[in-house]
């Protein structure tokens, strides 16, 4: 009898850790043919939104207006202009690939775009190369954490149990790149304030939800 | 009145030719002369304030970002603009010296540090101040005209410039020689456009607003 259960127990388990991408609702699972995903923190109904938001690196602290849209299907395009108008920074991710349209002089070092691609990436593009998904310990009893390890890197993401959204995505292992995307959400499931911080090379940046 | 196809055919082509007859420019034909008119209202304006909508246009998404605000000047030097849609933010100019509020985060930059601030709020002091035509080696000038308004368009000749700027718009009602509309285009052919109106000339602006509260 209490072998019976404990095998019971394995199997609920194994189906639980299999079956999990598909138990996220639809912010992870599996496209036929193409293997397994992860949707970014804008789902797939995502077209465009505005934000205020600051960009500290280094010394410089930028404030402005960061504007988010998906072009298409394969392409979504991220615009830091100031207050008064002037662009900070025009970028473009198509297939994966950064555009830079326009950039500040200043800001124009292959370090920092690479982190921008690799940091809006996580908002805006799903992960369609993700080879293996492991769920993890959480020490929130509300959320569900997840080991992906894809092409981009190996990530920690954190959905809330409540709203099956992310609500926080670390990378894992990296030195360099290390990354930590937090976001709140409205009662839309919007994401309403969304914090990234790349502490070792000094980026960190705050965006708040002014409207679509 | 009969309202048939012909006469709304008429209508619409004498009020888009009328419309389009007030918006054609031509070259001012003596340009010191506008220069010297600009100069002495400027010298007579103390203080100015008025209302603003700012408009980013975003050339290849076809999109704009609105902004409204209320804009002052009080010379020497002083300019205040308060952002009040979408959200509040204020930028104060106070003898070379700029604050910014962002709800409670106050932040004083050193104008002198920042190239682009630089410019922008010297071309800006340079339309209420009067001195805005006083630097040729740094832009390329031209004088333009309609029947309602005096368009100057300001091209960089500094590289460092072109990089954020390749031209400035600058459009002056002909009736008081005040500022109705500011354009900064960028290379990439986003501009941004800010319609001032409103306005109001020699009100008491105290020195309080031209300080972070």
């Amino acid at each position: 009898m209490r072998s019976f259960f404990c095998r019971k127990f394995i199997l609920v388990l194994l189906l639980w850790t299999t079956l999990s991408p598909w138990i996220m609702g639809q912010q992870a699972g599996t496209v036929p043919g193409k293997g397994l995903f992860t949707m970014a923190v804008f789902d797939s109904s995502f077209e465009k939104a505005l934000y205020k938001g600051s960009l500290d690196i280094s010394k410089h602290h930028l404030t402005g207006l960061f504007y988010l849209k998906k072009v298409s299907e394969n392409s979504v395009r991220v615009v830091f202009s100031n207050e008064m108008g002037m662009t900070f920074f025009d970028l473009e991710i198509k297939n994966d690939k950064l555009i830079v349209h326009s950039i500040f002089p200043s800001m124009n070092k292959s370090s920092l775009l690479k982190l921008l691609r690799s940091d809006f990436r996580l908002l805006m593009v799903p992960d369609t190369t993700v080879k293996k998904s492991k769920q993890a310990a959480s020490d929130d009893s509300g959320s569900i954490l997840f080991k992906i390890k894809s092409a981009r890197g190996s990530f920690y993401y954190t959905y809330d149990k409540l709203t099956d959204r992310i609500s926080r995505i670390r990378t894992s292992g990296a030195i360099m790149g290390k990354t930590d995307l937090q976001v709140t959400r409205d009662s839309r499931l919007q994401p309403k304030k969304i914090e990234i911080a790349n502490p070792v090379i000094g980026l960190h940046i705050q965006m708040t939800f002014l409207g679509n | 009145m009969k309202y048939s196809p012909l006469n709304l055919l008429l209508t619409f082509l004498f009020l888009a030719g009328a419309v389009f007859s007030q918006g054609k420019y031509t070259e001012v034909k003596d340009p010191a002369a506008f220069k010297k008119k600009f100069s002495e209202v400027t010298r007579k304006t103390q203080t100015i304030e008025s209302d603003f909508i700012q408009e980013k246009n975003l050339s290849v998404l076809s999109d704009k970002i609105t902004m409204k605000g209320r804009f002052m000047f009080k010379k020497e030097n002083k300019l205040r603009w308060e952002y009040t849609n979408p959200y509040h933010y204020l930028i104060i100019l106070n003898n070379g010296t700029m604050y910014t509020q962002d709800e409670d985060k106050k932040q004083k930059i050193d104008v002198g540090n920042n190239k682009m601030f630089t410019e922008i709020n010297s071309i800006i002091m340079g339309c209420v101040e009067g001195n805005l035509f006083n630097d040729e080696k740094k832009f390329v000038t031209s004088f333009l005209e309609n029947q309602e308004s005096y368009l100057v368009t300001l091209k960089p000749r500094a590289s460092s410039l072109k990089y954020y700027l390749s031209e400035i718009r600058i459009c002056f009602d002909k009736k008081d020689l005040m500022v109705t509309r500011l354009e900064m285009h960028e290379p990439s052919g986003d501009y941004t456009k800010i319609d001032f109106s409103g306005k109001k000339i020699n009100t008491f602006l105290p020195d309080e607003k031209f300080l972070l509260p």
